[in-house]
C-alpha cells in the first residue's frame, strides 16, 4: 500500500515544489576589476566573465530561500539565506561578472562552475565539485570532499581537496595541488606551449600523475605517502632526484637504474635525463614511482 | 609578504650573477702594502702576538654565531610561513602560530619536541570541531574522519619506520609533511564550518 501511495504523493507534491522555486533576476553596477563575493549553501553556482561593468544574477531559489545582494561599484556581495539552515533547499544561480573581477565564492554542498574570469578566483566548497576554466590571474580552490577541475593557464594556482580528486588540464608558472586520498592529475599537454616553473604535488594515499612542459631552472616536487607517482618528463629532460622508503622506482626516461635505498629498503635514483637543467624531486614512503619521457 | 615565484626569480637572477663572477681574483697590488703597514702599526702600538681585536675573541664569535643561527631560523620560519602566499598579497595571520620551521631536525629525538607541538595543535583543532560549534553535515564529518584516519595511518607507518631508523632525515621530513597535511585539513574544515 505504501509503495502504491508513493507515486501518487510524489505527483501531488510536484506542483508545490514547482511553486516553491522562486525565479530571481537582478543587476548591479560594478567596476571592471571590482570584487564579487558569493555565499550560497546548497545547489549550483555558475559564474561567467563578460566585458560589461555590471553583475547580473539569474536563477531559481529553493523553497524558503531568499537572495540578498548589494554593494557599490568597488564590490558587490550576495548570499542566499535559507529558512532552515540545517536542511537548506537547493538554489541555482547564474551570475555574470566583469571578466577582470576578483571573485570569492563559498558554499556548503554546491557545485561551482567559473568560466572566463581573468581576475583572481577564490572558491571554497565543503562538498561539491569545483570546475574553473580560463586564464585567471590566480586561483585558490579548496574542497573538503569535493572534486576540483581546473582548465586553463592561471598564473598562480592552489587547489586542495581531502577525498576528492584534483585535476589540472593546463599549465601554470606556480602551482600547488594537494589531496589526502584523492587522485591528482596534471595534464600540461592541454596547453602545449605552456611550462611549469614551480610545482608542488602532494597527497597521502592519492595517486599522482603528471605530464607537461618544464621551464629551465624549474623546481617540481612530488610527495606522497602511499600513492603511486607517474611522471612523464618533457623531451628536453630534467635533473631527477627520486627516493622511496619502501616502494619501487621504474625509470623509463633514461638508462640509469635505481639503487637500493640507503637504509636497506626502498630505492633511490639521482640522474640527469636529456639536457637536464630543471629540478624534479619525487618522494614516496611506499608508493610506486614510474618515470617516463615524452616522445 | 614574499611569494615563492618572486623569490625563485630573484634567487635565479642572483645565482646567474654569481655564476658570472670569476672563481678567484688577485688582490690589488697596493693591498699587500696596506697589510704590511697595518702589521707594523700594530707592532708599534705594542700589541702582543696573542692579542686580537674584540671581534676576533671567542666570546664575541660565539655570540655572533648564535645570532646568525637565530637570524637564519627566523628567516626560514618567515619564508615557510609565507610559502603559500598569493602574488601581491599580504600575509594573514589566520589560525594558531605555525609549528617551528621544517628541516631543522635530523633525528627522531630532536623531532619529538616538534611532534608534541603538532599534537597540541591537532588536539586544539579537534576540540573545536567536536565542540558542536562546527556546523557540518554528518556525512561531511564522516568524510573528514575518514581522511584523518588515512593520515593517522600514514603517520603511524612513518613513525614506526622512524623508530627503526631514527636518523633517517627523509622519514622525518615525510612525517612532518604528513602532520602538516593533518593540520591543514583540520584547519580548513574548522574555518569552513565556522561560516
Amino acid at each position: 500500500m505504501r509503495i502504491r501511495l508513493a507515486p501518487a504523493l510524489l505527483i501531488l507534491a510536484l506542483p508545490h515544489v514547482a511553486e516553491a522555486q522562486t525565479r530571481v533576476s537582478r543587476s548591479l553596477p560594478l567596476n571592471p576589476d571590482g570584487g564579487v563575493r558569493i555565499h550560497a549553501l546548497v545547489g549550483t553556482v555558475t559564474v561567467r566573465g563578460w566585458d560589461r561593468d555590471s553583475v547580473t544574477i539569474r536563477g531559481s531559489l529553493g523553497a524558503g530561500n531568499r537572495l540578498h545582494a548589494g554593494g557599490g561599484r568597488a564590490g558587490v556581495k550576495m548570499f542566499v539565506e535559507s529558512e532552515n539552515d540545517l536542511s537548506p533547499a537547493a538554489s541555482t544561480l547564474e551570475i555574470m561578472v566583469p571578466a577582470r573581477a576578483k571573485l570569492w565564492i563559498k558554499t556548503a554542498t554546491a557545485d561551482v562552475r567559473v568560466a572566463g574570469v581573468t581576475g583572481s578566483i577564490d572558491v571554497y566548497v565543503i562538498s561539491g565539485a569545483i570546475d574553473i576554466t580560463g586564464r585567471a590571474a590566480d586561483i585558490n580552490a579548496e574542497a573538503i570532499d569535493g572534486t576540483i577541475l581546473i582548465r586553463g593557464t592561471p598564473g598562480w594556482l592552489r587547489a586542495k581537496s581531502a577525498s576528492g580528486a584534483v585535476s589540472f588540464w593546463g599549465t601554470s608558472r606556480d602551482v600547488t595541488l594537494s589531496t589526502v586520498s584523492g587522485r591528482i592529475v596534471v595534464d600540461g599537454d592541454a596547453n602545449p606551449r605552456g611550462v611549469f616553473e614551480r610545482g608542488r604535488f602532494e597527497s597521502v594515499t592519492g595517486d599522482i600523475s603528471f605530464r607537461g612542459g618544464i621551464e629551465r631552472g624549474a623546481d617540481l616536487r612530488f610527495d606522497t605517502h602511499a600513492g603511486a607517482v607517474d611522471v612523464t618528463l618533457p623531451q628536453r629532460g630534467a635533473d631527477l632526484e627520486v627516493t622511496t622508503i619502501s616502494g619501487t622506482i621504474q625509470n623509463g626516461a633514461s638508462p640509469a637504474r635505481p639503487l637500493a635505498g640507503r637504509y636497506g629498503r626502498g630505492a633511490e635514483l639521482k640522474t640527469t635525463v636529456g639536457d637536464g637543467g630543471a629540478g624534479v624531486s619525487i618522494r614516496t614512503f611506499r608508493g610506486a614511482i614510474n618515470i617516463r619521457r615524452a616522445k | 609578504m614574499s611569494d615563492n615565484m618572486m623569490d625563485d626569480a630573484r634567487l635565479r637572477a642572483l645565482k646567474a650573477m654569481a655564476d658570472r663572477l670569476p672563481r678567484e681574483i688577485e688582490p690589488p697590488a697596493e693591498a699587500w702594502d696596506a697589510v704590511r703597514a697595518q702589521i707594523e702599526r700594530d707592532g708599534a702600538a705594542g700589541r702582543a702576538p696573542g692579542d686580537v681585536a674584540f671581534w676576533q675573541r671567542p666570546g664575541f664569535l660565539i655570540a655572533a654565531s648564535l645570532l646568525l643561527a637565530a637570524g637564519s631560523s627566523t628567516a626560514t620560519f618567515l619564508a615557510l610561513r609565507d610559502r603559500e602566499a598569493r602574488p601581491g598579497t599580504v600575509a594573514q595571520s589566520a589560525g594558531p602560530a605555525p609549528v617551528a620551521a621544517a628541516g631543522t631536525v635530523s633525528t627522531l629525538a630532536q623531532f619529538s619536541g616538534k611532534e608534541n607541538d603538532y599534537l597540541r595543535r591537532v588536539n586544539g583543532l579537534v576540540a573545536i570541531l567536536e565542540s558542536g560549534n562546527a556546523a557540518l553535515a554528518p556525512e561531511t564529518i564522516l568524510k573528514v574522519r575518514e581522511s584523518l584516519a588515512i593520515i593517522d595511518a600514514a603517520i603511524l607507518e612513518a613513525r614506526a619506520a622512524l623508530a627503526r631508523d631514527p636518523a633517517n632525515r627523509e622519514l622525518i621530513e615525510m612525517l612532518e609533511s604528513t602532520y602538516e597535511k593533518k593540520l591543514d585539513l583540520l584547519q580548513r574544515t574548522t574555518e569552513m564550518a565556522r561560516s
